[in-house]
């Protein structure tokens, strides 16, 4: 799978929540870019998370790709890693660290939201997505 | 060890684990990030002590490692290297007792995304000083 995206911010986000952790085996890195960007070729599978969102995987080698609202024009939120260019990604943020493992933790004095927290800058109801 | 059941997202994957090695390591090689997006932590257990069902995805990602998914959702499974004497490197998240077993080691730690310290007195090695102990690899991806 290859893509280009627009307006890439510098900055990450770790997600703590159950679902990123299962799927990923830890914490998800992300970087959000709005979809207008966006151009996609490849094999791209996608998994319906909840009724709200879904998550997109390579199909050949299961590398995480996005995390997307189902509402039309949704950003991406990208798999940091994928990226090409990782210069000067800062970690701005973690969410759900009321579920976050205790073995592991981020340095930094960035904010840090829990579930019951983040949701509500979302609007929508509290559960892992 | 503690034994541990885990499962995918979906559930189609399910893994029976009698035993692993008591931590977990993260790896900050490209290759690594890449196919993690972002962090790669893992729990090492002996082949013989992991008992999987379900529809497996592995991806052979170099002449000498696999990495394995759940072809239905994407949910991320192992590392498995032909040098590390086969056990599996399971990732915590799909094991629920998983979420306190402490980290050990940190490797390519000056390959992690540069806005991501782990703080903790766990042992720690750059990308030169893991790749002079493992002479196998041929270097990181760029």
């Amino acid at each position: 799978v290859r893509f280009t995206a627009s307006d890439v911010p510098r900055h990450m986000h770790a997600c703590h929540c159950s679902i990123c952790r299962r799927i990923s085996g830890s914490a998800a890195m992300c970087v959000n870019v709005p979809a207008a960007g966006m151009a996609v070729t490849g094999e791209v599978r996608t998994y319906a998370s909840s009724d709200w969102a879904s998550r997109s995987f390579c199909g050949i080698c299961g590398t995480p790709l996005w995390y997307r609202l189902n509402r039309e024009g949704a950003d991406y939120s990208l798999a940091a890693g994928v990226l090409d260019d990782l210069t000067g990604l800062v970690l701005d943020q973690e969410i759900y660290v009321d579920t976050k493992p205790a073995g592991y933790a981020f340095a930094g004095d960035h904010p840090r939201l829990t579930e019951a927290e983040f949701m509500a800058t979302l609007g929508l109801p509290e559960g892992p997505a | 060890m503690t034994a541990m059941k885990g499962h995918c997202l979906c559930g189609a994957v399910t893994l029976d684990v009698t035993a692993h090695r008591g931590f977990t390591a993260v790896c900050h090689c490209r290759m690594c990030q890449r196919w993690t997006g972002g962090l790669f932590i893992c729990v090492p257990a002996e082949e013989a002590d992991v008992q999987v069902t379900g529809p497996v995805v592995r991806f052979a990602s170099s002449d000498i490692a696999e990495r394995a998914f759940c072809a239905t959702c994407g949910s991320h499974l192992w590392f498995r290297g032909e040098n590390s004497d086969g056990h599996y490197a399971l990732m915590p998240g799909l094991f629920d007792a998983a979420r306190d077993i402490p980290l050990r080691s940190e490797i390519y730690v000056d390959r992690a995304l540069p806005g991501l310290a782990l703080p903790g007195d766990h042992r720690r090695a750059t990308r030169a000083e893991y790749e002079a102990k493992n002479a196998h690899l041929e270097g990181d991806l760029q």
